[in-house]
């Protein structure tokens, strides 16, 4: 029980001065770049997917819709985070957390739904990837607990294992889904809040040593990822198997040139491209807007992480910093694996484009997250930041 | 705050501002990589835009483009009234995306292309189970069978354009034809010789397709559907099919090792028909290339007597023979140096007509003998021997003829009967045709025109004359000379037309084998008519006839006739009236008595009673005995000598009067 709550941190929030709790404007830019990614997301979408879409479902626009709605969804539940006060966030933590892992559970019961043998999904209604909301609320809940350790990072045996421990339930249900993307991204999310909560430098390097032993393992286990995790380096090794889908987007990008063919005369969707308004969406882009296209996302993201850590940066407390910085984490970790795959550069991995890529439980989680981002933008940052950069 | 005694912590509790600038320090380090990573990317994205490696590119044009190019349509090939020797038939191909394919109409899918194409239906629905986007259901279906699947108008399913070259008339002129390979190019042939025109071209279309085979953004590039052109022969399709169907006849009758017949106007110079034997069925090409061999154009052979015509032409147009000058053929034999020629039957004085007429080795000399190399040699060449026709066809050969200034007297002598030299068939149809033609040798034609999509002539050719080889008076000479070859007690009775005068000559060439004379004849006929008034010339030669006669007389006079008279009926000239009361005469006649045969006796023959036999008659029955027979009169035989049963031998005369 060495986990006692510090003077200053969320748990004793109420006793902080009204002022320092009083709201500013949230941030604009972030709010902007936020928008515009899922306004040009949905474009693409329309422009990657109608031919396909009105082959399978006889509309062109259903995947959009679908988007629009997912998207809906996400801004209702995020507006009701903005209007909520700030403590609302470390409250919805334990919460979060407990239905997360009950969600997980119910993608084993009669509730799962498995595709091309991973069981990623339940049925309420509609197909819901928990994994999704899973990585908000490890997010919340470790950043709660990091938090809550405040100053006590050094600690290892006290602080950090048991953080481990907080973290593992989740690792592991979605890793036996399976779904190892998303297991390295929530991985990648616990070592990015125990890097900014103070772990020690020389756990950290410790930390990546056994993470990349983990991969290694884990890569061994199985022998299909193995080779999605060593066949990027050569795609042409096998242009028919599995280095079908980058050579396809190379292709695609191959065509773009600087200013592209135009929206909607890509020719890698029309079934040369599989996921193309998926995974692929960024070849698509490339393809149909060229450089100028690319170089929009490329810098849409690039201003994201900017003003997702510029947030964290400015949090009233520790807490904010861990959320601001997980989730700016989380959609930056996602973005470069997403486009280091169709570059050639990281192995297939299956994650989405943040905004971009059609895929509804991921834009709800999106749009949530950022909401989070700006509620946390809201608060003033605390005396000593203020002091510092006025 | 009330709480439980905690002994004093091992390790201190960081000061909050420790915490917070540490934490703010990694968020912006984080942010950075995070920044860095992404801009590394974005590079990395840009180099594939703007410069993307080999590979892909190569991967990229085999998927989008190196598929998508579609040969254009090879053009027709047609004959001189429109009708269509070679076409290029659609044969679609029917393919579907499984992947486009919903399961409430699957079954009613899966039974609508099993009707259609003729496939099983189990078959059908395992290719509509794989997982892919492109399954070929069938290849080369017929044009109905695309048009019904096109009416389905099903998503999933489409049809390919595709097209096979066809030949309507099977083995019709297959050898003019040609043929076409499997990459589409044009082999033998006109085909060949005009596969610049025909062949649609494979880069003028230009066309990005999606991975079901569809066209993505319309066509880049000018796509014509008809841009192979039409090419107009002068092959009359029916006099074709008569030349071809007179071929099979030699063959059927005397199995020679080849065949081959022309048929030329003689006013344009028009290859009206050109058969080969052996032939072969573009349709359906076998691998042996004998059959593909257009003889006439691609053998140059020794031709022998048919050349006799052209030695006597050129004495008579120069001046040193007319058309019954007295020519001593000197009993048979005659000496050249050290050398002997010899006729196969003796002759002693006779005309100069009589020479083609009983077509005399020695006669035919002293004419090269007397006008001298140069002067002959020149009139030889002027009537196109040793000089390719032009033809638009492939392989043509020259020939070969002696040079003027070094042949020796034998070699002059012998090259007046056509030995010691080669020609084609071809040229020695068209140097017979200038003799029908007042003298004047017209370029072979086999394409009159080629038109465009449009209808446009892109090309034409005009019946062209080279040359007046002898003046219009000598090649009526000649003309009237040849028809004596064709009459009672020439060589090549065989070769009547009845209703038509023709006038021809016969040849049977030995063939030369490794550098000596051997065993193996081509017997060769060619002529014209109707003489009086020349319409087509006819050359047939039979290589190497393995059963009955060897003499071109025989072998081949008889599809000469054939040909000629067919030729005369398709191409509407009337008969001769005077000949055709003859015919009808004839046939009166004929069948009235028993055939005219003659038994053997004692090594030689008996004389049968020729008394009231018509003249021909008598002539074709006595012919082939080697008897000699003395004419006089015409019509019905009235008086012989000797007397009907008297034995005699080869080479002895019988004399017949007829009235």
């Amino acid at each position: 029980m060495s986990a006692v709550p510090h003077p200053q941190s969320p748990a004793m929030q109420g006793s902080t001065p009204r002022a320092a709790a009083k709201g500013q404007g949230w941030d604009w830019v972030l709010f902007g770049t936020t928008l515009g990614l899922a306004a040009f997301g949905l474009l693409m979408i329309l422009s990657a997917s109608s031919s396909f879409a009105d082959l399978i479902y006889g509309d062109s626009l259903t995947f959009v819709v679908r988007q629009v709605g997912a998207l809906c969804i996400g801004a209702t539940v995020g507006a009701g985070i903005l209007l909520s006060p700030y403590r609302t966030l470390s409250r919805l933590a334990l919460p979060a957390y407990i239905a997360a892992i009950v969600g997980l559970m119910l993608v084993f019961s009669p509730l799962g739904v498995t595709v091309k043998g991973a069981t990623r999904w339940i049925w309420i209604g509609v197909n819901l990837q928990v994994s999704e909301f899973a990585k908000l609320a490890l997010i919340l809940i470790l950043s709660n607990y990091l938090a809550r350790n405040e100053g006590r990072l050094h600690d290892v045996v006290g602080v950090v294992l048991p953080s481990f421990g907080v973290a593992a339930p989740i690792l592991l249900l979605v890793f036996v889904e399976p779904d190892f993307g998303t297991t390295v991204v929530l991985s990648g999310l616990v070592g990015i809040l125990l890097i900014v909560a103070g772990l020690r430098l020389y756990w950290v390097g410790a930390l990546g040593a056994i993470a990349v032993a983990g991969l290694a393992l884990m890569g061994s286990m199985a022998e299909y990822r193995m080779r999605r995790l060593t066949s990027f380096l050569d795609p042409f090794a096998d242009p028919a198997g599995d280095g079908y889908q980058v050579i396809q987007g190379w292709i695609a990008m191959s065509s773009g040139g600087w200013t592209g063919r135009g929206l909607g005369t890509g020719v890698a969707q029309s079934g040369f491209l599989p996921e193309a308004h998926t995974d692929f969406i960024s070849a698509v882009v490339a393809e149909e807007l060229g450089v100028i296209g690319w170089s929009i996302v490329i810098v849409g993201y690039i201003v994201l992480v900017w003003r997702g850590m510029r947030v964290a940066e400015r949090a009233p407390d520790l807490f904010g910093t861990l959320v601001a910085a997980g989730i700016t984490g989380m959609l930056a970790a996602q973005a470069i694996v997403n486009l280091g795959v169709v570059a050639g550069v990281a192995p297939a991995k299956g994650l989405v484009l943040p905004f971009m890529s059609y895929g509804a439980s991921a834009a709800v989680n999106h749009t949530i997250s950022v909401a989070i981002l700006l509620r946390i933008s809201m608060m003033r940052p605390p005396e000593s930041l203020a002091e510092a950069r006025s | 705050m009330s709480r439980l005694y905690v002994p004093p912590v091992p390790i201190p509790v960081e000061s909050p501002e420790l915490v917070r600038d540490r934490a703010r320090r990694r968020t912006r380090g984080l942010g950075a990589l995070f920044a860095l990573a992404l801009l590394g990317i974005g590079a990395r994205g840009a180099v594939l835009c703007l410069q993307p490696d080999t590979q892909t590119i190569r991967q990229a044009s085999v998927q989008r483009w190196g598929q998508v190019t579609i040969r254009e349509r090879r053009g027709e090939v047609l004959d001189r009234t429109g009708r269509r020797l070679a076409t290029s038939l659609d044969t679609p191909s029917v393919a579907v995306d499984p992947v486009a394919v919903r399961a409430e109409d699957r079954e009613e899918l899966i039974a609508d292309l099993a009707r259609i194409l003729e496939l099983d239906a189990s078959d059908v629905r395992t290719k509509l189970a794989r997982e892919t986007r492109y399954v070929r259901l069938k290849t080369k279906v017929h044009p109905a069978t695309a048009s019904a699947i096109q009416t389905l108008d099903h998503p999933a399913v489409w049809t390919h354009r595709d097209a096979r070259r066809y030949y309507p008339e099977a083995g019709l002129g297959s050898q003019v034809l040609g043929f076409v390979d499997s990459n589409g190019a044009g082999r033998g042939g006109l085909e060949k010789a005009m596969d610049s025109y025909l062949d649609g071209g494979q880069v003028v279309m230009q066309r990005r397709r999606d991975r079901r085979g569809l066209g993505v953004d319309g066509d880049q590039g000018e796509h014509r559907p008809d841009a192979g052109m039409t090419v107009h022969t002068t092959i009359d399709r029916s006099l074709q099919r008569v030349a071809e169907r007179a071929l099979d006849g030699v063959v059927e009758r005397h199995e020679p090792k080849a065949a081959f017949a022309v048929v030329i106007d003689v006013k344009t110079g028009d290859i009206l028909a050109l058969a080969n034997r052996p032939t072969f069925n573009p349709n359906a090409l076998g691998t042996d290339p004998a059959p593909r061999r257009n003889h006439l154009v691609q053998d140059a052979i020794e031709p022998g007597s048919v050349m006799k015509p052209f030695t006597i032409a050129a004495a008579i147009e120069e001046g040193k023979l007319e058309e019954f000058t007295p020519v001593d053929c000197e009993g048979g034999a005659f000496y050249i140096g050290r050398t002997r020629i010899r006729d196969d039957h003796p002759h002693g004085v006779i005309t100069a007509t009589e020479v083609l007429k009983y077509s005399s080795n020695i006669g035919s000399a002293k004419q090269a003998l007397n006008l001298g190399p140069d002067t002959f040699i020149d009139y030889y060449e002027d009537f196109g021997f040793g000089h390719r026709t032009g033809i638009e066809l492939p392989g043509e050969r020259s020939g070969r003829m002696r040079d003027p200034a070094k042949i020796r007297p034998i070699e002059l002598a012998t090259t007046s009967y056509g030995q010691g030299m080669t020609v084609t068939g071809l040229q020695l149809a068209m140097a017979t045709a200038s003799l029908g033609n007042d003298g004047v040798l017209m370029k072979p034609r086999i394409v009159t025109e080629i038109t465009d999509a449009d209808g446009l002539p892109a090309w034409t050719m005009k019946p062209t004359p080279v040359r007046q080889v002898i003046s219009p008076t000598t090649a009526r000479t000649v003309s009237r000379m040849m028809v004596s070859v064709t009459e009672p007690g020439g060589t090549a009775t065989r070769a009547q037309v009845p209703g038509y005068q023709v006038a021809g000559k016969t040849g049977t060439a030995e063939k030369v084998e490794n550098g000596v004379y051997s065993d193996a004849r081509i017997g060769s006929f060619m002529g014209f008519l109707p003489a009086d008034r020349p319409e087509v010339a006819i050359v047939v030669s039979v290589d190497e006839p393995q059963k009955g006669s060897r003499y071109g007389g025989i072998v081949a006079a008889p599809a000469f006739a054939e040909i000629g008279i067919e030729s005369m009926r398709i191409l509407g000239i009337e008969p001769d009236p005077e000949l055709e009361a003859e015919v009808e005469q004839l046939a009166d006649t004929k069948d009235a008595r028993d055939p005219l045969v003659l038994a053997r006796r004692d090594g030689g023959w008996e004389l049968p009673d020729l008394r009231g036999r018509p003249l021909r008659e008598v002539l074709a029955g006595l012919q082939s005995s080697g008897l000699q027979i003395a004419v006089e009169g015409s019509g019905h035989a009235v008086a012989q000598s000797p007397a009907p049963g008297t034995p005699i031998r080869d080479g002895e005369l019988v004399a017949v009067l007829f009235n």
